[in-house]
């Protein structure tokens, strides 16, 4: 599989994904005008990553704004990690906040509890 | 033809035309740097990006937007857009239901978030829902006549500072 990633814009995070195994990053903000293509390479990377043999992520997730489309894609992310760590994928998300932001920390915690994976909640 | 007028002293942006995605950037850019600096609130910004990404995708493609501050110094977003019979009795029993949430809308969201439908299927009701809990005020909506003749949904919502409250 493929490595993917998307630069960073004022609407759209940086996206880091690995070539297999590794370290992922998503950061910044996310407010893309259609969400739900702009999330298509990244499900499409997912997919990919779930077939692979030996699994392992690391998902750093650093983002100061996103909209409900986003929230919504973000949420099905969150429950195709869920599928991959059923399936044997060793998967860490660790969940980036702004000390202060009780909303994106708060946000975070949801995410966790409504895709049933655990998440390291990291202040900043 | 897009026409832009702002003031700044009390603020006002007024758009009309069609909100492209540059001059959506632009907007937003504008807000949030003013709720960084304190001049609006940061939920100002946020109930903007609702809105705005809600025309783009379910509205005319013209219409006009304006965002100002009241003279109490209350910050409102007001929308017109052309709509038919059909889509605003829809976007009328919509609009009811969302403003009946109140306290429990947090919970709706979420619920709706989670709901196993398609993404696109969502975003209207979830992008409401949201400038509903944000602005922290009813959205208010009723039907006017352009020029031509058409009907024009009038929606606006009054956006609350917390931080002055």
């Amino acid at each position: 599989m493929n490595e993917l990633r998307l630069p960073a814009s004022q609407v759209t995070p940086r996206v880091e994904l690995p070539a297999g195994s590794g370290v992922a990053w998503i950061e910044g903000a996310c407010y893309p005008e259609n969400a739900f293509s702009y999330f298509e390479s990244i499900f499409h990377w997912m997919n990919d990553f779930r077939q692979q043999d030996a699994r392992k992520l690391e998902l750093n997730v650093k983002l100061d704004y996103f909209n409900t489309s986003s929230s919504k894609c973000l949420l099905d992310l969150f429950q195709l990690l869920h599928e991959a760590s059923r399936e044997g994928a060793e998967i860490n998300v660790r969940w980036h906040y702004l000390e202060g932001d009780p909303d994106i920390r708060d946000a975070g915690a949801e995410f966790a509890e409504d895709a049933g994976i655990p998440f390291d909640l990291v202040p900043y | 033809m897009t026409v832009r007028d702002t003031c700044d002293h009390p603020f006002t942006l007024r758009h009309d035309g069609n909100l492209d995605e540059s001059r959506f950037q632009q907007y937003a850019a504008e807000l949030r740097a003013k709720a960084a600096e304190g001049s609006c609130p940061e939920s100002l910004f946020k109930v903007f990006v609702e809105l705005g990404r809600n025309l783009q995708a379910h509205g005319t493609g013209t219409g006009l937007l304006e965002i100002r501050q009241e003279p109490s110094g209350e910050w409102c977003i007001c929308t017109r857009n052309a709509i038919c019979r059909e889509a605003w009795d829809a976007m009328e029993r919509r609009i009811q239901i969302i403003n009946a949430y109140a306290d429990t809308l947090p919970q709706k969201i979420r619920a709706l978030r989670k709901a196993e439908v398609p993404a696109g299927a969502t975003s209207a009701g979830l992008g409401l829902m949201e400038v509903r809990r944000l602005s922290g005020s009813p959205i208010r909506i009723s039907k006017d006549v352009d020029l031509k003749g058409n009907s024009v949904l009038v929606m606006e919502v009054t956006v609350i500072d917390k931080a002055r409250e």
